[in-house]
């Protein structure tokens, strides 16, 4: 039942091996090939009905040509030999200096991160737009008030070559599968939305119904809840972040910080303070690019890096940075397999792939009723840095008033902003309930899967920009 | 790097033959058949300190066929353009349609005759050299670092895109454009240790000799420095003047709750509302699909329909919504598409969109204008437009960046704050519109003077 869109094999070594040669034929410090194929399907439910449903077929080339901090780009919508050679050649002319030498391209052998046991290209469409169906009528049924449901399944198997210059040849084969329920409700003139996502690296197996049903009921209970949710305050206050997408915090406080081109630019708050203390001890912090089944995972980077967890923060110490070749190599950093790129149209950049806090030992029960008064944000929507300042915001979709170390009543959607160091440092509890959740990063134009991922904790103050002024 | 390289590996077909011959290659399905293929050139100089960071060239191109049969609608691309490509495109797209659900009003529009708009393509996209192209980048750099203040620019980019697109379909639709554009940004720092600040500049425009680079460094520049030893403000209700960036990145947002698709949903705060005031008098604001400036300028859609000028706000009044050929037949009535089907590109479906905003000017320059104000916060960049627009609820919350006014002078630095407000009452609270428009390619295309909004809540120490 595959799709009858476009069968490719790879390229062969000998292929990989002329485009480099070609490539570095006046010279440069190294160049890569990258080849990509990926297959996608999307599928998009509202008004009750399938509206969408969309296949296609993404192949193409790109080399890189690098000298010093300077990188010359190209990329071709084809894996046709002449053009990727013809790319190659354009791109060595604009050089002058003698041919540099490509070595033997050794294969790097990249660990399978999941095991896919239902491959979605083999399910039948109709399998796929009953689970929509199954979302709309479970969503539907919670109360009068839904009012409407889109529901959106997408899977992409994303196959990618990569040989570099220094000598390697590299291949990953990634299958991502994911659902996601938007649910809005209305009452007296209000509109409130919900959302939640379902999603992993790996086949069609998570989607069983009892997962798909909780799935829709947790986004239309969102909404609800939100109808009878006052202003949220403005001014500062104790924050409980929920686990889970509570993770944006540490993605957007200090995860892009430690990004290694922002450091190499010195475009970084965390640039510069490797081995000092950011945060209490009882603070942990991970890059997991083989976290089994997450979301961000892969067997290897998009420069054919082998994927690994990364300790970020340890006992509160920065310990590392996240690097691609290119950053690495300038700022002496050992490789971390985080070079990502959207997709063969895109360079490389330091990508982060699932970030998560460690685990703590106190449960969030214990955490709420140890904050007098304060804002309990079980969910988080997404968020925006500035690495340079490290001044960030992330929206609250979902939260709660914490009065007298209980949860109150709930609280429409706000935005809240704080500092990244003075964040981290401000983090005075930590939970057991690590759980990591799906979502998409942009950066430089390109977005990328990751997993953000935390388990409840208490930032001592932050700001929320809400608009009930006291 | 050699830009023409391409052009002696044989002739490659036009994007009107390779739509033409896609719709000719589903004749047989029985269904109604749309090809929409993209094809076009672009190049991107990142400099860095002096040196090109990064340069790319590319020449993309990609096919995307949409399916109509018996109410359903199928959609599949390609970037394999080839015939043996458009062929399985073909052979996909009617499995996708057989998935779908029937819905009554799909449909593909009917052939419609379009005006040509001139100037939209400019030869000196392809006659600039890549020297000259990164020669723009540099001297952005430069002049960027040669202000007061400024400590360094992460960096500093020139980019341009030329694209040639078709739209064709067996309900005779024949339609091909090519369009330009240019875009050269900046970003500098100013400032020491931990109160280092970072500003953006740019300027953009359909030929790289039209680009100042000057605009562009200075602008990040002022921005950087205007923002050095920034604090939290007090919490309150403020008087704001939003930047012209600032509303473009509202009003894009805003405006897909006065699309027909998320009206006619329920998706939208604004159902019911038209003929009524939704916002001050002050405003008034079009979708302007024709103005040759704008960035969203074509003679057709993304389904081929002519687009137009369509007035959206008169003095406060909701005129109409936007619509493409599916919500306008949902609509009924008399209804028809605004020729407002937007693509993000030949991956995905058309769908209701906005083109070129353009809110109509008032008077005076930002700097008039803060002395018309007298107390107040000027609102220079805003942080989380994704996570803090809601564009369904119509609640809005976001971190922003700027200098409070007092007495009529823009002066101290604002860092760290948030504002919030709702569709409704920023709209409503607009107060004075500024008379310096310009035209903002960052979130969608808008062309905005600055804005001054009543009453809004910001949160700070």
């Amino acid at each position: 039942m595959s799709t009858v869109l476009g069968v490719y094999a790879g390229p062969s070594p000998e292929l990989a091996d002329g485009v480099l040669a070609r490539s570095l034929r006046h010279g440069g410090d190294s160049a890569d090939l990258f080849i990509e194929h990926r297959r996608s399907l999307s599928m998009r439910l509202e008004e009750g009905k399938i509206e969408n449903v969309v296949a296609g077929l993404d192949l193409g080339g790109a080399v890189r040509v690098m000298s010093g901090l300077s990188t010359l780009f190209g990329h071709v919508d084809s894996v046709d030999e002449a053009l990727l050679l013809g790319l190659a050649e354009d791109l060595s002319r604009s050089r002058s200096g003698a041919a540099e030498g490509v070595g033997t391209l050794a294969r790097v052998t990249s660990r399978a991160v999941a095991r896919v046991e239902k491959d979605p290209g083999e399910v039948e469409y109709a399998s796929k737009s009953r689970l929509l169906h199954l979302i709309d009528d479970t969503a539907r049924s919670m109360a009068p008030e839904i009012r409407q449901v889109t529901a959106a399944y997408g899977e992409i198997r994303q196959r990618i070559w990569v040989a570099g210059s220094e000598g390697y040849l590299a291949a990953d084969d990634r299958t991502r599968v994911m659902l996601a329920v938007t649910v809005m409700a209305q009452r007296d003139g209000v509109i409130q939305t919900g959302h939640d996502t379902l999603a992993h690296h790996g086949g069609f197996e998570i989607f069983a119904d009892d997962a798909v049903v909780s799935l829709a009921q947790t986004a239309a209970s969102r909404a609800l809840v939100l109808l009878d949710g006052r202003p949220a305050p403005a001014g500062r206050a104790p924050v409980v972040l929920g686990n889970g997408f509570g993770g944006v915090l540490f993605h957007e406080a200090c995860g892009h910080g430690l990004e290694a081109d922002y450091v190499l630019k010195k475009s970084s708050v965390w640039e510069g303070k490797k081995g000092q203390r950011i945060a209490g001890e009882h603070l942990f912090a991970y890059d997991d690019g083989v976290l089994a089944g997450a979301w961000g995972s892969a067997g290897c980077d998009d420069e054919g890096v082998p994927c690994q967890r990364t300790s970020l923060i340890e006992a509160g110490v920065l310990t590392g940075y996240l690097t691609d070749r290119l950053r690495a190599r300038m700022l002496g950093l050992p490789l971390t397999g985080n070079g990502r790129r959207q997709d063969y149209r895109s360079l490389p950049y330091p990508r982060m792939t699932n970030t998560y806090f460690g685990p703590g030992e106190c449960t969030s029960e214990e955490i709420i009723a140890d904050t007098p008064t304060g804002l309990y944000a079980r969910s988080l929507s997404g968020g925006e840095v500035n690495p340079l300042t490290g001044d960030f915001v992330f929206g609250v979709e979902e939260g709660y008033l914490i009065e007298n170390g209980s949860i109150g009543a709930p609280v429409r959607g706000a935005t809240l902003i704080g500092n990244g160091p003075q964040v981290l440092e401000g983090i005075d509890a930590v939970a057991n309930d690590l759980a990591v959740k799906a979502g998409m990063c942009g950066k430089e134009g390109q977005s990328v899967a990751v997993g953000s991922g935390q388990p409840t904790v208490r930032i001592r103050e932050l700001t929320i920009g809400g608009t009930g002024l006291a | 790097m050699n830009e023409d390289a391409s052009t002696d590996r044989g002739r490659v077909e036009t994007p009107l033959e390779v739509a033409t011959r896609a719709v000719e290659q589903a004749r047989s399905l029985k269904a109604d058949v749309e090809a929409y293929v993209q094809a076009g050139r672009t190049v991107t100089i990142k400099v860095f300190q002096g040196d090109i960071e990064s340069a790319t060239v590319a020449e993309p191109r990609g096919v995307g066929i949409r399916a109509v049969r018996d109410g359903k609608t199928g959609y599949a691309f390609s970037t394999d353009v080839s015939p043996e490509g458009t062929a399985q495109v073909v052979a996909e797209v009617m499995r996708c349609l057989e998935a779908a659900d029937e819905d009554k009003y799909a449909g593909l529009p009917e052939g419609d005759d379009y005006e040509s708009i001139g100037d939209l393509w400019s030869a000196g996209v392809i006659d600039t050299s890549i020297e000259q192209k990164t020669a723009l980048a540099l001297q952005a750099e430069e002049i960027a670092l040669a202000v007061d203040g400024v400590v360094a620019v992460e960096e500093s980019v020139y980019t341009d895109e030329e694209e040639h697109v078709a739209v064709c379909s067996s309900r005779g639709v024949h339609a091909e454009s090519k369009t330009s554009y240019g875009f050269v940004y900046v970003v500098a720092h100013a400032g020491q240790g931990t109160e280092r600040q970072s500003g953006l500049g740019f300027d953009a425009g359909r030929d790289p000799s039209r680009l100042d680079p000057r605009q562009a460094g200075s602008e990040a520049a002022a921005r950087a420095n205007a923002l050095v030893g920034g604090r939290q403000c007090k919490t309150g209700s403020y008087t704001v003047v939003l930047d012209a960036v600032v509303v473009s990145a509202l009003l894009s947002t805003i405006v897909r709750a006065l699309s027909a698709d998320a009206v006619l949903k329920g998706r939208s705060v604004f159902e019911g509302e038209l003929g009524k005031m939704i916002a001050s008098g002050m405003l008034s604001l079009v979708d302007d699909g024709l103005d040759p400036q704008g960035m969203a300028t074509s003679p057709f859609d993304g389904e081929g329909v002519p687009q137009q000028r369509t007035v959206l706000l008169e003095e406060g009044v909701l005129r109409t919504y936007l619509y493409d050929t599916r919500s306008a037949r949902w609509q009924g009535g008399g209804a028809g598409s605004t020729g407002n089907a937007r693509r993000a590109s030949y991956r995905s479906l058309p769908g209701v969109g906005s083109s070129n905003l353009v809110v109509a000017k008032g008077e005076g320059t930002l700097e008039e204008v803060a002395r018309r104000v007298g107390n107040g916060l000027y609102v220079g960049s805003v942080a989380g437009v994704h996570s803090g627009v809601n564009p369904v609820s119509g609640e809005i919350s976001l971190g922003v960046t700027g200098n409070l006014i007092s007495n009529g002078k823009i002066g101290a630095p604002v860092r760290e704050v948030t504002m919030a407000s709702d569709f409704r009452a920023l709209l409503a609270g607009v107060s004075d519109v500024g008379g310096n428009t310009r035209w903002i390619p960052l979130y969608g295309s808008v062309c905005t003077p600055c804005v001054v909004v009543e009453g809004v809540a910001v949160s700070g120490a």
